[in-house]
C-alpha cells in the first residue's frame, strides 16, 4: 500500500517578504531594470559568442538526416532566448524562439532541409544590429512566421 | 569535392582561414599544408613537407585510426568525418574534425586530401558558456557583498566579488576550502557547534554574533571584526535549460531529502523549453512554478508575490515529495467575503436542521463489510 503523508510547513519566503523593507512596486522595478541595464553588455557578448558557435555548427551540415546534429543546434539556439531580451534585442529572441520551433518541425520527421535554418540563421545575424533595418525588422519576422508555419511541428 | 591536377586550386583553397587542409602522398608523406593548420600545430609549412603525417602530428593513440582515416584506398573514401586530435607545439592537443576528399591530381602519383575544422575554440567557447549558465552561482558571485556559501560539510562554493575584496584573496583559492579557513583558529570548533545548532533550530537566519564576538581572518592573517548572517534559502531560483534538464533532478533530490534545510524552499524553475513534456517534468520533479524565458521584472515579481501567498500543502510519498501538484478550489481566502455568487458571507450561525444519525451518514458513506 502506498503512504502518503500531507502537512503544511511554514511559508518562509512569507515570512522573508514580510520583514524585508518595504518598497513601492515602482521602486522594485525601477532598480530591477537598473540590474539588467548592468549586465546588458554581458549578454550582448554572449549573443555574439553563441551566434558564432551557431553559424560554425551549421557549416557542420550532414549529408544525411541527424537529429542529433539538430538537437545541437537546438541547444545552441535556446542559449540566444533571454539573454537576447536582455541585451535589448527582443526581435532576435522572437527569432530564436522560431528557429526553435522549425528545429522541433525538423526533427519530429518534418523534411530534411537546410534552408529554413539557413534563413533563420542569416535572420538572426541581421536583428542582431536592427537599427540597420528599420521597418525592414517587422518583415522580416512576418517572414520567418512564414517559414516557422511551414516547418513548425504540431 | 573532387579536385582536378591543374589550376590554382591549391593556392586558392589554402588562403581559407577557417579550414585545415593537408594532401598526402599514396605514403602517407605530406606533399601539401595550408598556413591555417600549420598555425593551429604552430610549426612552418615547410617545415611540414616530406615528413609522414601521422607520425609528425597525429596523437600517439589516434595513429592506427588516422592512418586507416587518410590513407585508406580510394574506392572506400570514409563518407563521415571523424575527430582526430594533432600535437601541437607547445604541448597543446588540437581538435580536428577530418573529411577526406577524393582527388585526382594525375595519372602517376596517387594523392589523399583532407580538410578538417578546428574544434579546440568551439569546445572552449562552448565551455565557457556552460560555464556561464550557472548563472545562479555568477549572480551571487558578482554580489558586491561578501557572500559565501558552503554545502551542507561546510565546504566553500561560492565565493563573491565583496568576499575576495573583504577576505583579500581570490575565488579560485578559496574554493574547495572549509568555510572555517575564514576565521581565527580559536573560532573554528565553536563555529561548528553554532552552524550546527542553527541546522536542527529550524530557524530561518540568524545574526552571527548575537551572542558573542565575531572575529574574521584576512587571507594575510589579519583578524578583523565581521558582522555576518547565516542563513536558510527563501526561495530557489533556477535555469533549467540546460541539456540534461539537470535543474529538475536537483529540485528531486531537494524535495526527497528529508533532512534538508531547504527541503520546503519554494523553487522557481526558469526554462526556455516550454514543451508541455518539459513542464510536466519540472512538476513532478516538485517545483513550485515554472516560467517561460524571456523573463521580465514585472513577471518575476508576480510569481514571488504569488509564491509568498501560496497556501498549497506539501506531499510527501514513494513517488513524488513537493507542493500539492493538485489545484483545489478551498473557499475564499481566509478573513474575506469572496467574490463568487456561491461564496458564503459573514457569519454562517447555529444549525437549521438536526444533527445527522449514525445510520444516515452510514447510508451516504455506503460502508463495506471487514474482518479486524
Amino acid at each position: 500500500m502506498t503512504s502518503l503523508k500531507q502537512y503544511f510547513p511554514a511559508n518562509r519566503l512569507a515570512d522573508a517578504v514580510s520583514r524585508a523593507k518595504p518598497l513601492s512596486v515602482e521602486e522594485c522595478l525601477k532598480q530591477a531594470d537598473e540590474n539588467l541595464r548592468h549586465i546588458q553588455g554581458a549578454c550582448a557578448d554572449h549573443v555574439d559568442r553563441t551566434l558564432e558557435l551557431l553559424e560554425t555548427r551549421l557549416r557542420e551540415w550532414p549529408a544525411e538526416r541527424d537529429v542529433a546534429y539538430l538537437d545541437s543546434l537546438y541547444q545552441l539556439v535556446l542559449r540566444l532566448i533571454g539573454a537576447a531580451t536582455t541585451a535589448g534585442l527582443p526581435d532576435l529572441d522572437r527569432a530564436a524562439a522560431s528557429l526553435c520551433e522549425v528545429l522541433e518541425g525538423l526533427a519530429s520527421g518534418r523534411g530534411w532541409e537546410r534552408d529554413p535554418i539557413d534563413i533563420h540563421v542569416h535572420a538572426l545575424r541581421l536583428l542582431r544590429r536592427p537599427a540597420g533595418l528599420g521597418p525592414g525588422v517587422v518583415r522580416l519576422l512576418e517572414g520567418l512566421t512564414k517559414v516557422r508555419t511551414k516547418y513548425a511541428a504540431g | 569535392m573532387h579536385l582536378a591536377a591543374s589550376g590554382p586550386w591549391w593556392d586558392e583553397l589554402s588562403a581559407t582561414a577557417e579550414l585545415a587542409l593537408v594532401v598526402l602522398r599514396a605514403d602517407g608523406v605530406i606533399e601539401h599544408v595550408n598556413p591555417f593548420l600549420a598555425g593551429l600545430v604552430g610549426q612552418p609549412a615547410a617545415s611540414l613537407v616530406g615528413r609522414s603525417f601521422v607520425d609528425a602530428l597525429v596523437v600517439d593513440a589516434h595513429r592506427e585510426r588516422a592512418a586507416s582515416f587518410f590513407l585508406g584506398g580510394e574506392q572506400a573514401v570514409p563518407t563521415e568525418p571523424i575527430i582526430i586530435p594533432l600535437n601541437a607545439m607547445n604541448g597543446a592537443r588540437v581538435e580536428i574534425r577530418w573529411t577526406r576528399v577524393r582527388c585526382d591530381l594525375g595519372p602517376v602519383k596517387r594523392f589523399h586530401a583532407a580538410s578538417g575544422i578546428d574544434l579546440t575554440l568551439q569546445m572552449r567557447q562552448e565551455a565557457e558558456i556552460e560555464r556561464s549558465g550557472a548563472m545562479v552561482f555568477s549572480y551571487l558571485q558578482a554580489s558586491p557583498e561578501a557572500v559565501v556559501i558552503t554545502d551542507a560539510s561546510g565546504v566553500i562554493v561560492v565565493f563573491s566579488d565583496g568576499a575576495e575584496k573583504v577576505f583579500r584573496c581570490k575565488r579560485e583559492g578559496m574554493a574547495g576550502k572549509p568555510i572555517s579557513d575564514l576565521m581565527p583558529a580559536r573560532f573554528r570548533a565553536a563555529h561548528a557547534a553554532l552552524a550546527d545548532g542553527f541546522i536542527r533550530s529550524g530557524a530561518p537566519s540568524r545574526k552571527m554574533g548575537e551572542r558573542t564576538e565575531i572575529r574574521a581572518l584576512r587571507y594575510t592573517g589579519e583578524e578583523f571584526a565581521a558582522e555576518a548572517t547565516i542563513a536558510r534559502l527563501d526561495l530557489i531560483i533556477f535555469d533549467a535549460s540546460s541539456p540534461a534538464f539537470a535543474a529538475c533532478d536537483f529540485v528531486q533530490a531537494l524535495r526527497r531529502d528529508a533532512h534538508g534545510r531547504n527541503r520546503h524552499a519554494p523553487v522557481l524553475v526558469i526554462t526556455a523549453y516550454t514543451q508541455f513534456s518539459r513542464i510536466n517534468i519540472a512538476r513532478d520533479s516538485g517545483a513550485n512554478f515554472v516560467i517561460a524565458k524571456p523573463l521580465t521584472p514585472m513577471m518575476f515579481l508576480q510569481r514571488i508575490q504569488w509564491l509568498s501567498r501560496d497556501r498549497r500543502g506539501y506531499v510527501d510519498c514513494a513517488t513524488y515529495a513537493g507542493p500539492d501538484r493538485r489545484f483545489k478550489f478551498q473557499g475564499p481566502p481566509p478573513g474575506t467575503d469572496g467574490r463568487r455568487a456561491g461564496d458564503l458571507k459573514g457569519e454562517l450561525g447555529i444549525a437549521t436542521e438536526p444533527n445527522m444519525s449514525q445510520a444516515d451518514i452510514d447510508a451516504l458513506m455506503q460502508p463495506t463489510r471487514f474482518v479486524l
